[in-house]
């Protein structure tokens, strides 16, 4: 790796604190939103109180990326200051503070971009919900963007924690949006256990951080790390990287914990598009981006990072590959290149990385939108089999085009921004010195193929063929025919043609918002490729690279995948060529022949593909395959049989001694003593007189008794 | 010399000061016994003047044996407030069998819990 | 010592007792009588037994000990007959055994004064009061007494209640290893408290001095302040002036002129308790009214009969009632 040079030292620049203003801004929105559902506001103020607010935070984020000259601090006001002592290790601070350098306006200006664009799209999305719980979700949204502008702005790792917090509580609550539903009250519940996990892993290295380098703030812990790290403590500095690593995997759902993102799709499609593809589970990529020098304290800890990305990248493929429901395949391709990410993170192309998080949260973004739209029109249907032909419906063309760029882009196809993006991080781990590494090129290339097939197959199963459509689960929603209703009073024209009427069913195509949004989304996943294409066609800096390099993650941000002008120094070959040659042919024919496939069994003869799927189930030695990937390689149930059945029969142990010992022995024991005690004694409270002379009297007579035995003993 | 003595003065025997607190102890405690025992009020009265008879007894034997008259004058006392009682109790007795018509102390169970 | 023998003569009274008391039939009630009988016998052999007696006391020893089991045996008859008429009557035979072992016990005026007070008072207050609430047998239809009157309650609990105390308490006396010394009888001491009870009541100190001697004029303080000098064989000697002669002389008055029961007694009661002798009054007078008052004609009113009495109006023209309704 050549060093694109050192990070460079943060200035404190008080004067830039408006750009707080970029985290200030959702908070507002939040605050006002939660006024609007006191307030029992009814029309569709919350969206336009979040879409303003969030517009301005972009604003901010662009207007500071134009005065950027160099990382600065800014400090806020203080917020935790403790001391008890003067030496280095005996202060804690917390400032809320701004920590701007290139990697965070990176990551602010597709975060804010991006959640501007999907509000406006939700704004239409959720109308059917508009009063009931229209202010709890924007609520959400801007609780979501204020903890993501905390996480990514954040000038020390405690803020960091916060806005990491932050985002999974935005996430559970949007997750469990539809909570009449119990499956969506379960994948919050699960997105939320999940997440805990990987946040211990995160406050553990937190707390090891700390305690090594005494200090939490990134410019402090840069330079600390810089000189070696001065540990207060005996503890081994290389357990740190694979702590952070725990929480990036639980926040950008690898493979240990992965399981929650399928499941949380069970929220409204705008926010499985803001914050389960383009936004929250990259923080992952981010936190490991942000402290990348810390990850270099153990030998094997990039490697870790770059197999669990690896064989993430190729198991939700398979996955993805075998699922009918096209928002959990979506779901899975998430994860997919969410493991593209973290193998490029593993390699050591930072840069890669980065790029593909970007490209990726364009298109991905679109393509749950589009999947949103559809969802929405036809009624919650998702299942692919049971739609097809939609580019020919009128009304569905601009989700179908829009549809097939977020494909192509996904499938990385030849010369779009993806393929780039893609290309850098495979180019990355061929070319590298280590045999592993270049293996899980290979794998990393086979899952492309892999990802073109699944895309495509959605594609061509959607929107391509004859028109053929069935309602989905919530046909006979009351509200969704109000809102049917609604579209016929504004002058639509009815998109069903009359011949393919089912019954009482009517999709009714997206609107400006939707539509609008869809196609800034496409341009925007267009010009996302600019960087790239400037950099091959025109030999300028690639832009992500420029920005990489200026920040703490310049060590990956190296330019050796320059296409064309550093091919002499790899010792590495792709299949006999050189390796951009080798990639761009290789990488070009894994999604082309993907979707090729996909065409024959999707489009050209779709009976194909059960008769696929039925000769493999029929040969023994090869069944094992479709039935494991249609069922998730049974990691939720192995999850269930692993970790809840222990726990559940614990907990049956300890409800059991809990209720029969704790319970039943202590405490009700303890009560059953004295009702014992008094039904033995309860005859004599008969309320008789004499009963009770009796009884003074048997007790004067054993206590005379008792006295003078006492006192015949003492004469004895 | 014991001829010249006065009544009230002459040699008792130890024994005899005994056996008055024996059959003092036995009224007493037949009194207790039949308090407990009857069911009839009026009765139950009577043992109490039983357990006084046993108690002045006691008085009365001890003033003979110290030769000492402040028992025979709590004897009077006794007498006073045995009189007394009975004019009371026997007063509320009556009260009490014009209230249930019987002088069965089972008939007045209040003190109980149902 | 642990007076074995005492506990089990308690425990066959305590028997014969428990087994009267207990509805069982006529057989065995005799039985049970001997038994308890014979428990209070050997009881009182027991006691007796206990404290040597010389052959000159066995008269009056034996006399106390026919009261003793008149007494006690009257008084189970109280406890067990089943006719309250006839309990009282027992009692009257208990209350005067009593009154005879009260004379053989030097106490004449308490005797006395217990017959009247007791069998000729309270116990006819009681005769009358069972007359007035006794329901007649023929109301229950049983032949003999009510229900009752026949059953007793929880007799065997009772009588060993009863019993342990007596036995505690009794066989405390035996265990005492030197009980013989101090139940004797002390007669210096009794002679001794005679002539100071004497020396508190100058009349009759002067009666008895002027019996001896009548020229005697007055009984004068001795030398050391006090008005008689008690001597060691029971005499005593007194301080008097005669008539005749202006210096006071000795005297000696002989034990027979020690004071009687009756006139210590009374002596006692107006010297040492006028207290307690004025409470006794106050019990009385307070008795005597609490009697008047029970004895009244019970008439329940109504409320606005009350009101109207107390010199309200009725409740209906009240306001402040009305309004906290």
């Amino acid at each position: 790796m050549t060093a694109a040079g050192s990070i460079p030292q943060a200035v404190i620049a008080p004067e830039l604190a408006w750009v707080g203003l970029a985290i200030l801004l959702p908070l507002l929105s939040a605050i006002l939103c939660a006024l609007c559902a006191a307030l029992r506001v009814k029309s569709k103020l919350p969206a336009l109180i979040t879409t303003v607010a969030l517009a301005g935070s972009c604003f901010v984020i662009v207007k500071a990326y134009f005065a950027y000259s160099g990382p600065v601090e800014v400090p806020i006001f203080q917020w935790i200051t403790f001391e008890w002592g003067d030496g280095k290790f005996q202060s804690f601070t917390a400032d809320c503070a701004l920590y701007i350098d290139s990697l965070t306006l990176y990551w602010m200006l597709f975060v804010t971009g991006l959640g501007t664009l999907i509000t406006i799209y939700a704004s239409e999305y959720m109308e059917e919900d508009c009063g009931k719980g229209y202010s709890r979700f924007f609520f959400g949204m801007s609780i979501f963007l204020f903890s993501m502008g905390a996480l990514v702005m954040g000038d020390n790792l405690v803020m960091l924690y916060l806005g990491w917090e932050g985002v999974g509580l935005a996430s559970y609550l949007l997750v469990g949006y539809y909570y009449e539903r119990p499956s969506a009250v379960e994948a919050a519940k699960k997105a939320f256990i999940m997440n805990r996990i990987g946040d211990l892993g995160l406050a553990l290295g937190i707390f090891m951080l700390w305690c090594n380098y005494g200090t939490l703030q990134y410019g402090e812990l840069f330079a600390a790390m810089k000189d070696g790290g001065q540990t207060s403590v005996d503890w081994d500095l290389s357990v740190i990287p694979f702590l952070l690593m725990i929480g990036a995997f639980g926040k950008s759902a690898q493979i240990p914990l992965f399981t929650w993102l399928p499941d949380a799709m069970e929220g409204p499609t705008p926010v499985s598009a803001l914050i389960h593809a383009a936004t929250m589970v990259t923080a992952g990529v981010f936190l490991i981006a942000r402290m990348y020098p810390f990850f270099e304290l153990h030998p094997q800890a990039l490697a870790t990072v770059a197999w669990v990305g690896g064989s993430t990248a190729l198991v939700a493929a398979t996955i993805g590959m075998a699922q009918y429901d096209f928002k959990r395949v979506f779901a899975y391709s998430t994860i997919s290149q969410l493991g593209y990410m973290f193998l490029g993170l593993g390699v050591g192309t930072t840069f890669g990385a980065c790029y593909h998080t970007l490209t990726h949260a364009f298109f991905k973004a679109l393509l749950f939108l589009t999947a949103g739209a559809i969802m929405h029109g036809f009624a919650g249907q998702l299942d692919l089999r049971k739609l097809s032909g939609l580019r020919q419906m009128p009304g569905w063309r601009i989700v179908s085009w829009t549809m097939l760029v977020g494909c192509l882009w996904l499938s990385a196809f030849p010369y779009t921004a993806a393929f780039f993006s893609k290309d850098a991080i495979l180019f990355k781990a061929l070319t590298s010195e280590r045999g592993d590494f270049r293996f899980l090129g290979w794998v990393g290339l086979a899952t492309a193929g892999l990802t073109a097939y699944y895309t495509f197959r959605v594609w061509f199963r959607i929107c391509a063929g004859p028109v053929h459509y069935e309602a989905g689960p919530e046909s006979h929603d009351q509200s969704h025919d109000q809102s049917h209703d609604q579209s016929h009073d504004k002058g639509k024209p009815d998109p069903t043609p009359e011949g393919e009427s089912h019954g009482a069913f009517h999709p009714h195509a997206p609107r400006w918002a939707i539509n609008g949004v869809l196609v800034i989304l496409a341009i925007g996943a267009v010009v996302v490729g600019f960087p790239a294409y400037g950099h091959v066609f025109a030999h300028k800096e690639n832009w992500v690279q420029a920005m990489m390099a200026s920040s703490s993650a310049y060590q990956g941000a190296c330019l050796e995948s320059d296409h064309g002008t550093g091919a002499a120094v790899h010792t590495q070959t792709v299949l006999g060529l050189d390796p951009h040659t080798g990639l761009t042919i290789v990488g070009s024919t894994a999604s082309i022949g993907g979707i090729l496939i996909a065409w024959y069994f999707h489009l050209y003869s779709r009976k194909s593909a059960d008769q696929l799927r039925a000769a493999l189930l029929r040969r023994w030695w090869i069944r094992w395959v479709p039935i494991c990937m249609e069922n998730r390689w049974y990691v939720d149930e192995i999850y269930l049989a692993c970790f809840r059945l222990p726990m559940w029969i614990g907990a049956q142990i300890l409800n059991f001694g809990d209720r029969h010992f704790l319970d039943g022995v202590l405490v009700d024991g303890l009560a059953k003593f004295p009702i014992a005690v008094g039904k033995v004694f309860r005859p004599l409270y008969s309320g008789a007189l004499q009963s009770y002379a009796i009884t003074m009297t048997g007790g004067v007579a054993l206590v005379l008794a008792w006295v003078t035995w006492i006192w015949l003993r003492g004469f004895n | 010399m014991s001829g010249e003595l006065a009544s009230g003065f002459t040699i008792v025997a130890g024994s005899q000061i005994s056996l008055a607190l024996a059959i003092s102890a036995l009224l007493f405690v037949i009194g207790l016994v039949g308090f407990l025992c009857r069911r009839n009020m009026i009765i139950m009265f009577l043992c109490t003047e039983l357990m006084f008879q046993g108690a002045a007894l006691a008085m009365i034997a001890f003033a003979r044996m110290r030769m000492d008259v402040s028992g025979q004058v709590f004897v009077i006392f006794i007498l006073t407030v045995a009189a007394a009682e009975a004019a009371l109790a026997l007063g509320l007795v009556v009260l009490l069998y014009r209230r249930r018509e019987t002088l069965s102390s089972d008939a007045w169970s209040e003190l109980g819990e149902s | 010592m642990v007076p074995t023998l005492f506990y089990a003569a308690c425990a066959i009274a305590a028997m014969g007792l428990a087994l009267i008391l207990m509805p069982t039939g006529h057989k065995v009630r005799l039985g049970a009588t001997v038994l308890g009988l014979a428990g209070v016998a050997w009881i009182l052999v027991l006691v007796i037994g206990a404290i040597p007696t010389g052959m000159s006391e066995v008269g009056p020893l034996g006399l106390m000990v026919l009261c003793a089991l008149v007494s006690v045996a009257s008084a189970v008859r109280v406890i067990t007959h089943h006719r309250p008429v006839f309990s009282a009557m027992y009692f009257v035979l208990v209350v005067i055994s009593g009154a005879a072992i009260y004379v053989l016990l030097s106490a004449e005026f308490v005797a006395f004064s217990l017959v009247i007070v007791y069998a000729g008072a309270i116990l006819i207050t009681y005769l009358f009061v069972l007359m007035l609430a006794q329901q007649s047998p023929t109301d229950i239809g049983s032949a003999d007494a009510v229900d009752y009157d026949r059953i007793a309650r929880e007799p065997a609990s009772a009588v060993i209640a009863g019993f342990v105390l007596i036995a505690v308490l009794g066989g405390s006396i035996f265990s005492v290893q030197d009980s013989a010394t101090t139940a004797r009888f002390d007669q210096e001491r009794s002679v001794r408290n005679g002539w100071r009870d004497l020396a508190s009541m100058p009349k009759l100190l002067l009666q008895q001095a002027q019996r001896t001697d009548p020229t005697v004029a007055r009984v004068v303080p001795r030398a050391d302040g006090r008005m008689i000098d008690v001597r060691s064989d029971s005499t005593a000697i007194i301080s008097v002036e005669r008539a005749t002669q202006t210096a006071p002389m000795d005297m000696i008055l002989s034990p027979s002129m020690l004071p009687d029961n009756t006139s210590r007694v009374g002596m006692a009661l107006v010297t040492k308790f006028p207290v307690s002798l004025e409470l006794a009054g106050v019990i009385l007078l307070m008795a005597m009214l609490g009697a008047v008052v029970l004895a009244r004609k019970q008439t329940d009113l109504a409320d606005d009969e009350r009101r109207t009495l107390a010199g309200l109006g009725t409740l209906a023209d009240d306001p402040s009632v009305r309004s906290s309704r």
